[in-house]
């Protein structure tokens, strides 16, 4: 698959010194839906600044569909869209008259502006606010506006900073609902959020960045198969006395209930062994379980790894 | 190569145009009722007991001085207003991503800011007309001082509208700069109704050779030579542009 972002070597620092990014190189690919994903502060909103040209880039590059967002700016600037986290707002027109001009700024004539204007508010429920302002929309219907306003012009790239803060379930998963679709027609999707699920939902990559710094970047899958930790639990009868048939797995017991810690991929052998080993040693057990790792457990184990 | 996105740089200056008229209670209508009450008061009460100056009755006399100081208020307010309300909403970020140049978006905030200052400068002429009857002396001088004023003020307007942290700032360049130059500039006053004194500081006065120009457009008076003043007008607004398309190219305030 085609790259269509291609970040080198890409260092922001601010003005008060502080390194928001630290040598960062990524490539998003054409058609994906990319999940960012980061403790607040980690360096996703900078990192999606760069990308949308509203932070100065300190050292290295980022292109676009092969056009840099410094040099080629004005063509760099036609193929993204950006729903920020901290919502912009114009107040001094409608949200109507906002969205006509915001397809203007990108070229489209008022015609096709009009269309399309009329056809994002009807796609998002916002029709019958037209003549609203936006400070006077509810928290879900702003961020609504705000992605509409994003697609208005129709981006190859579309970034969702935290895209589902202040939606009710419902209008969630309409939401991803509409991710997936404009996804299916060949946006390319980057996604920051605090809601995993949402990223294990939705994205077929996922980097997970902390300090500035690129932790992991890999298929969703993959990630899940790699570093999942699956628990198996074995509800005993009695007590266990002879701890020591375990010392070859990563174990625990507590109220009776022996927990083994193993990756994904090893869980069916690793069941099967302990099944065996308890049998031999006349282990007595009513019941076992195996729960599933989550990718916010990952997102989490990787985060506390990084700090110490 | 890149087109040049006319449609987009047209959209964004039509929008930065009709936004004061969104507000006319506090971008038009204040304005204009200063203007009348310095019409009352300087013109009429005040006016009634100067005899002719320059051989012009009062009114008339400050009539140019009131024009160049609405071009001026309005033609900095607009940009700096625009820009700093942009920037504390986070729309200027709309602005900032879509593919318009910079050059453009300077060019669209100028010409919105000209078009203000015209706007309150007719106004001003137009309640001017109520109370007196002028013909235009030399309307190419006119035309181009008020442009090249209400550009200049424009682009210092962009400036502003960029350094500002605080509402208040703005309101710093205009009161504490802008509104004590133009009372000393030349408005209700020639060098030989002054003391010497005030005369000097009159002349070092940059706002001083605006108004005569203006005025020399308007009614055929000046105390300078209005040639010379045009060009350090125009040299002031190629300077002032080529800060203000700096402090775009770095994203100065605007950039994070």
């Amino acid at each position: 698959m085609e790259d269509i972002v291609v970040i080198n070597k890409l260092t922001k620092r601010y003005k008060k010194g502080v390194t928001a990014l630290h040598d960062v190189n990524l490539k998003i690919k054409k058609g994906e839906i990319f999940g960012l994903l980061g403790p607040n502060g980690a360096g996703k909103t900078t990192l999606i600044n760069c990308i949308a040209s509203i932070a100065a880039i300190t050292e290295g590059s980022i292109l676009i569909d092969g056009n840099d967002v410094i040099k080629d700016y004005l063509e760099a600037k036609k193929l993204i869209g950006l729903s920020p986290q901290d919502m912009n707002f114009d107040i001094y027109f409608n949200i109507y008259d906002i969205l006509v001009y915001q397809a203007g700024y990108y070229g489209i004539r008022k015609k096709y502006a009009i269309e399309k204007t009329e056809k994002m508010l009807k796609l998002f429920g916002l029709y019958d606010k037209k003549k609203k302002e936006v400070l006077s929309l509810s928290g879900g219907m702003k961020r609504k506006f705000s992605i509409a306003k994003a697609m208005i012009h129709e981006p190859k790239i579309l970034i969702l900073d935290e895209p589902t803060a202040a939606l009710d379930v419902d209008a969630r998963i309409d939401l991803w609902k509409y991710i997936r679709k404009i996804n299916k027609e060949g946006v390319s999707i980057i996604l920051t959020t605090h809601y995993i699920e949402e990223a294990e939902e939705l994205a077929d990559r996922v980097c997970i960045i902390n300090k500035g710094r690129i932790l992991k970047l890999e298929n969703k899958d993959k990630i899940m198969d790699t570093l999942s930790e699956n628990i198996i639990s074995f509800f005993l009868d009695k007590p266990l006395s002879k701890k020591s048939i375990l010392k070859s797995y990563n174990y625990s017991v507590t109220n009776n209930i022996l927990n083994i810690t193993t990756p994904r991929k090893e869980q069916n052998k690793v069941l099967k062994e302990v099944i065996n080993l308890l049998d031999k040693n006349k282990v007595l057990y009513h019941n076992f379980e195996i729960r599933e790792d989550s990718l916010e457990n990952i997102f989490l184990r990787l985060i506390k790894n990084d700090k110490n | 190569m890149t087109r040049t996105n006319w449609i987009g740089f047209y959209v964004f200056t039509k929008r930065e145009f009709l936004r004061f008229f969104k507000v006319p209670h506090t971008t038009i209508f204040p304005v204009l009722v200063t203007v009348a009450f310095y019409m009352i008061i300087f013109g009429i009460a005040i006016g009634e007991r100067i005899n002719e100056v320059a051989g012009v009755p009062y009114l008339l006399f400050i009539l140019p001085g009131l024009f160049a100081q609405m071009v001026i208020q309005g033609s900095y307010s607009n940009p700096s207003g625009s820009l700093f309300v942009a920037r504390q909403w986070g729309n200027i970020h709309d602005i900032l991503m879509s593919p318009i140049s910079h050059t453009q978006m300077i060019i669209a905030y100028v010409i919105s800011g000209v078009a203000r200052g015209f706007f309150l400068g007719v106004g001003t002429i137009i309640i001017g007309m109520l109370f007196l009857r002028f013909e235009v002396h030399n309307w190419v001088i006119l035309l181009l001082y008020s442009i090249l004023v209400a550009i200049l003020f424009a682009l210092f307007g962009i400036i502003i509208g960029l350094w500002a942290k605080r509402w208040e700032q703005l309101n710093i360049f205009i009161n504490f700069v802008v509104t004590p130059l133009t009372f000393l500039g030349g408005i209700f006053y020639t060098l030989d109704m002054v003391p010497k004194s005030v005369a000097i500081i009159t002349q070092l006065n940059p706002i001083f050779y605006l108004v005569n120009g203006i005025r020399y457009g308007m009614i055929g008076i000046s105390e300078v030579n209005v040639y010379s003043g045009l060009f350090f007008l125009l040299a002031f607004c190629l300077i002032l542009y080529a800060i203000v398309y700096h402090m775009f190219e770095i994203g100065y305030n605007l950039k994070v």
